[in-house]
């Protein structure tokens, strides 16, 4: 059985609740727990058996992709392609356009996942579960507690996992069973439902007119969930593989935290060589190394072998960073590539992208700092708390912002390049 | 000669701070209020200080019990039963203070270098009945403006707290005044600045005197800070040795000789921290007084505020906009305080934000 991989990146006027770390990055690489978002993607990719390669599907141009791809086909070992789409075609337009793309190599089964996700990737549970039950498509659902209209909210057959009822993003509550946006399809099967979605679509809209004035743009525009999910539910087609495992949408900064969050716990069960030094959420002095060079941490960490950083609960440091010994680090927190966290500095929930500075002293919480920015000495840059409220708001230094020492910026977006030397709060700093 | 310090009441504008000590005690640049008046007075050889207290707190009396034998001078208490006004206290200790001789009055509140001994060659020259000590206010409308002619020094009117402007050399609640004054206050509740010195303008029988040097009222938290900073610039100015110095102070900085500063530590400018106070290491500490035995942890940053006594401020800590925290209060770590007014005893583990009351 052969599978391939297709991951739904969209393109450059998609994911602008992502600003101001959307600027400089494609949303689908902003990094989550250390990673760019969707190498969890492809690392879940990476365990199914059989799998031919996976494509980028997305309208950015692929040049933003490059080396990522080079990187991440190197180390998980597989191939990964870029597929741009002309324009935006929805989620299953791409499938439909590119197809010869998808169908080469004849793989048997398609993954197909959307890229604002965290999940732990059951795949290969769900491919399983799809062998075992399913049809033409299987949909990762997960039940959750509250809200659930901001979702695509699923009714199934609680005997034969069928999908009966589907509501995107419903008015009123549907179900507490959503949709994860992670798919498993049969190949022939989906592309046959997709065909007659697009036909039908085509003869829907030729019977409006609208066919003629905005032609081949309008007719490519098919979406998995209202065009292919909607028509066939209760049709013996759609099953919904039910998973209670973390799961997550990442459609802002916020939400960026909560799922670098739910990745680093990950972590501790599936890759815990990846997070610094800890015991079981209870705070505990380091007592390896953070580098296997031995180099000097911050300026007055000389005798690194008898002194580290204080980390708690979960942590995850690029070994290129440079973490003074004592400084205290966590819970939720992941330093990239080439930061250097100065003698002194806390951290607790945040994400310093790469070749960011925390200065000494300084406290960085429910905070992202961007690409190249710096914290001054005693400054402060913090945010909600997150697990506290709902709907609160976080701090974000966009790339390349100098924040002044000693100065308070709570609740600020910052955009990039951007100099701060005076306190801020609750301000969108332009 | 004898002098007359005006106490007053609770000092309920230094509160939370004077809910745990009479707001003389409070200290000030690392002394207790009162004493640096009373140490101005006994160097000009004043032999007895009658404190005008509208409370009397045990530990105010064994205080004062204590300095009456360090200082070798007279310290006794006039205690009014009920508020008195400015003058009231004056009459109510006349059989304590009128030995004939000119007497000084001094407000509680003020913080300057006392030019007594000024005033006093003053007060002989002019041969009136009261010398006041006059400073000049960048704001008249808060204060007393005094008017007065400025070759022969006497005062014509006053205005009190004037809207248009009339001058703006202010009352700095300073007097040498001579007995004679007490005949003319009557034993009821009576203001020194609006009856009083009205009346003896009136008779060209007050005199003013110019102070040349700093001037605050230290009644309330902004002020206590900004009195705080001109007493140690005019510390500076004295080349006082008490001044901190090394890599690790920036400006003017008072550090009591029991106190115990961490490494990497930036302290200044305008700091004062009292005794015992621990400060650990990268600590940042700007115009702000620690008062004795407070314990400041790893990596805070406090500016603009006063500490109260015996207070345990956390790690990573964020105080500034002119918090008080009373005495005993502990903040925890990595908790930001924004204008916070914390009660004595009190544990903040939550952010303050906005300027808040914490009872």
């Amino acid at each position: 059985m052969r599978a391939r991989g297709i991951i739904l990146v969209g393109g450059g006027s998609k994911g602008t609740r992502f600003r101001p770390l959307s600027f400089d990055l494609p949303k689908p690489l902003v990094p989550l727990a250390g990673k760019p978002m969707i190498t969890h993607h492809l690392e879940g990719l990476a365990r199914v058996p059989n799998l031919l390669d996976v494509l980028l599907l997305g309208f950015y141009d692929e040049s933003l992709f490059a080396e990522f791809i080079e990187s991440a086909s190197a180390r998980l070992q597989m191939t990964v392609r870029y597929v741009r789409e002309g324009a935006a075609l929805g989620t299953a337009g791409g499938l439909l356009r590119y197809r010869e793309a998808v169908e080469a190599g004849s793989p048997d089964v398609l993954f197909i996942l959307h890229c604002d996700i965290a999940s732990s990737f059951p795949l290969c549970d769900m491919l399983a579960f799809h062998q075992r039950r399913g049809r033409s498509l299987t949909v990762l659902g997960k039940r959750i507690t509250g809200d659930t209209r901001a979702y695509g909210c699923i009714v199934k057959d609680e005997r034969t996992d069928e999908l009966l009822h589907y509501a995107e993003k419903p008015e009123t509550a549907v179900s507490a069973l959503i949709n994860c946006g992670v798919y498993v399809a049969s190949t022939r099967g989906f592309y046959a439902l997709l065909e007659a979605a697009d036909q039908e679509r085509a003869r829907g809209l030729a019977a409006q007119r609208l066919w003629v004035a905005s032609a081949e743009g309008e007719r490519g525009r098919v979406q998995i969930e209202q065009d292919i999910i909607m028509t066939y539910e209760g049709r013996q087609q759609i099953y919904v593989y039910e998973c209670d495992d973390f799961w997550c949408q990442v459609k802002s900064p916020e939400a960026a935290l909560r799922a670098s969050a739910m990745y680093l716990q990950h972590y501790a069960s599936t890759q815990p060589e990846l997070l610094a030094p800890h015991s079981h959420g209870m705070e505990a002095r380091a007592v390896r190394n953070m580098r296997a060079d031995g180099l000097n941490y911050g300026r007055d960490s000389v005798n690194v072998s008898h002194a580290a950083p204080t980390f708690v609960g979960n942590v995850y440091v690029h070994p290129t960073a440079r973490v003074a010994a004592t400084a205290k680090l966590g819970p939720n927190v992941s330093v990239a590539a080439g930061c250097v966290v100065g003698d002194g500095a806390r951290l607790v929930n945040c994400m310093a992208l790469e070749d960011s500075r925390i200065g000494e002293h300084a406290l960085v919480r429910n905070a992202v700092v961007g690409w190249g920015s710096t914290v001054g000495e005693w400054a402060r840059v913090e945010g909600d708390d997150l697990t506290a409220e709902a709907g609160g708001r976080i701090s974000i230094l966009g790339a390349n912002v100098e924040c002044a020492g000693e100065i308070v910026v709570r609740n600020c977006t910052v955009l990039p390049h951007k100099a701060l030397t005076v306190s801020a709060l609750n301000q969108i700093i332009l | 000669m004898k002098a007359l310090i005006l106490v007053g009441g609770y000092g309920t504008r230094l509160r939370p701070l004077t809910l745990s000590y009479p707001k003389p005690l409070v200290e000030f640049c690392n002394k207790p209020m009162v004493l640096h008046q009373i140490e101005a007075l006994a160097a000009v050889s004043v032999t007895e200080v009658i404190l005008a207290v509208g409370y009397r707190p045990q530990v105010m009396d064994d205080f004062l019990q204590q300095q009456q034998k360090k200082l070798g001078i007279k310290i006794t208490v006039s205690r009014e039963e009920e508020p008195m006004g400015t003058a009231g206290p004056l009459k109510l200790a006349q059989p304590l203070l009128d030995d004939g001789e000119p007497f000084f009055v001094l407000n509680s509140d003020v913080t300057c270098r006392f030019p007594l001994a000024d005033m006093i060659a003053a007060h002989k020259k002019h041969g009136g009945m009261g010398t006041i000590l006059l400073t000049k206010a960048d704001e008249p409308s808060k204060f007393g403006i005094v008017l007065y002619d400025a070759a022969s020094m006497r005062v014509s009117a006053f205005r009190e707290k004037p809207t248009e402007w009339v001058g703006n050399m202010a009352n700095a609640g300073v007097y040498l005044l001579s007995p004679s004054v007490l005949q003319r206050i009557e034993m009821r509740p009576t203001s020194i600045e609006r009856e009083v010195f009205p009346a003896l303008a009136a008779d060209g029988l007050l005199y003013a005197h110019e102070l040349t040097g700093h001037w605050a009222d230290v009644g309330q938290p902004k002020d206590y800070l900004i009195g705080m900073c001109m007493h140690l610039q005019a510390m500076r100015l004295e080349n006082d040795a008490q001044l901190a110095t090394g890599p690790t102070f920036i400006g003017n900085v008072l550090v009591d000789p029991s106190a115990r500063i961490g490494s990497g530590c930036r302290i200044g400018p305008d700091v004062v921290i009292g005794a015992n106070c621990v400060i650990e290491h990268g600590v940042r500490l700007k115009r702000s007084t620690l008062l004795p035995g407070c314990h400041v942890k790893s990596h805070t940053w406090i500016a603009s505020s006063i500490i109260g006594w015996g207070c345990i401020i956390g790690s990573w800590v964020r105080i500034e906009n002119t918090s008080v925290l009373g005495e005993d209060v502990v903040v925890h770590d990595e908790v930001l305080v924004n204008g916070g007014i914390v009660l004595p005893h009190k544990s903040v583990s939550e952010p303050i934000l906005q300027p808040t009351v914490v009872l």
